[in-house]
């Protein structure tokens, strides 16, 4: 992708992962990876942010003889995920009508 | 490189942050290396980043979080700040200029460290002091008594306006620790993050 993320970005993508269900590390990295040009470390310092401001709590469960840290979304973090959705459907709109609007006059 | 000299390299990075965010931060590397899997090593090397832009970003953000609150202790204090000025040093802009601002900041930021810590030695001089004195008051006072009570009284000043000075620097130093965290929080970009 050409367009760069920034944080409100990284924090819509993580939550709409973890709002369909609980997630871990690798797991959210690959979808995110998805639409995102930055590299993977990038991910975890917005985790340990959606944790501190209550947006998702963790719980480890074990795997295979290890520990896998699974990431989950709690009520004000939903209430974050919607306000952030509508965010972007607002503002996606704006640049659809923009992009398809030139196209139009061609 | 392979994945032990990319944790390495990390850890070396990281290991001035707090203990906990420490470990906490190595354990979620190692977990997504093991969730790569050993086939897809070098993939994940080449999708994590270099390790220096790792710990950078994440101590960029470290940074930031002590800048938003005052330190609980002195000793949180200065961690904080040694943080901020990794982040300072973290942050990827024009080399020279950068580096001749953070020098001078550096510089102030030394200079009046020095004087709060000349501050927290008075203090403890103070106090030092005081001791001997209000013991050798008691042995004074079987010689000449006057003279004995008026160590005595010299002593427990000295004691007293000591004991004050150290609440004071403590004040002191945690305020000024604040201040420069915060200096270096806002170096490092923290009104991007303010909604």
């Amino acid at each position: 992708m050409i367009f760069p993320m920034n944080a409100p970005m990284f924090d819509l993508l993580v939550l709409a992962i973890a709002a369909k269900e609980d997630a871990y590390g690798y797991q959210i990295s690959q979808v995110v990876k998805t639409v995102a040009s930055t590299k993977d470390s990038t991910l975890y310092p917005v985790l340990k942010r959606l944790q501190e401001q209550g947006f998702l709590s963790v719980y480890d469960q074990p795997f295979q003889g290890r520990n896998r840290r699974y990431y989950r979304i709690t009520d004000s973090g939903r209430e974050h995920y919607k306000m952030l959705a509508q965010e972007w459907s607002a503002y996606k709109a704006s640049v659809d009508e923009i992009v398809k609007g030139e196209g139009q006059n061609e | 490189m392979n994945r032990e000299e990319y944790m390495k390299s990390l850890s070396r990075r990281l290991k001035r942050l707090p203990k906990e965010d420490f470990e906490k931060a190595m354990a979620y590397y190692e977990e997504y290396f093991d969730d790569a899997g050993p086939e897809n090593e070098q993939q994940a090397i080449e999708d994590l980043g270099t390790p220096e832009m790792a710990a950078d970003q994440l101590i960029r953000e470290f940074a930031l979080e002590n800048a938003k609150e005052p330190p609980a202790s002195v000793k949180k204090g200065l961690s904080a700040v040694w943080v901020g000025v990794l982040a300072v040093f973290a942050v990827p802009v024009g080399v020279p200029l950068a580096l001749a601002v953070v020098v001078l900041l550096l510089a102030l930021v030394i200079v009046v460290g020095a004087l709060i810590f000349s501050v927290w030695i008075t203090a403890f001089a103070l106090m030092v002091c005081s001791v001997p004195c209000i013991l050798l008051s008691f042995y004074q006072m079987t010689v000449a008594f006057a003279d004995g009570i008026g160590t005595l009284g010299a002593g427990l000043v000295s004691l007293g306006v000591g004991v004050w000075v150290v609440f004071g620097s403590m004040a002191l130093s945690k305020w000024f620790l604040n201040v420069v965290t915060r200096m270096f929080g806002k170096l490092v970009g923290g009104k991007k993050r303010e909604k």
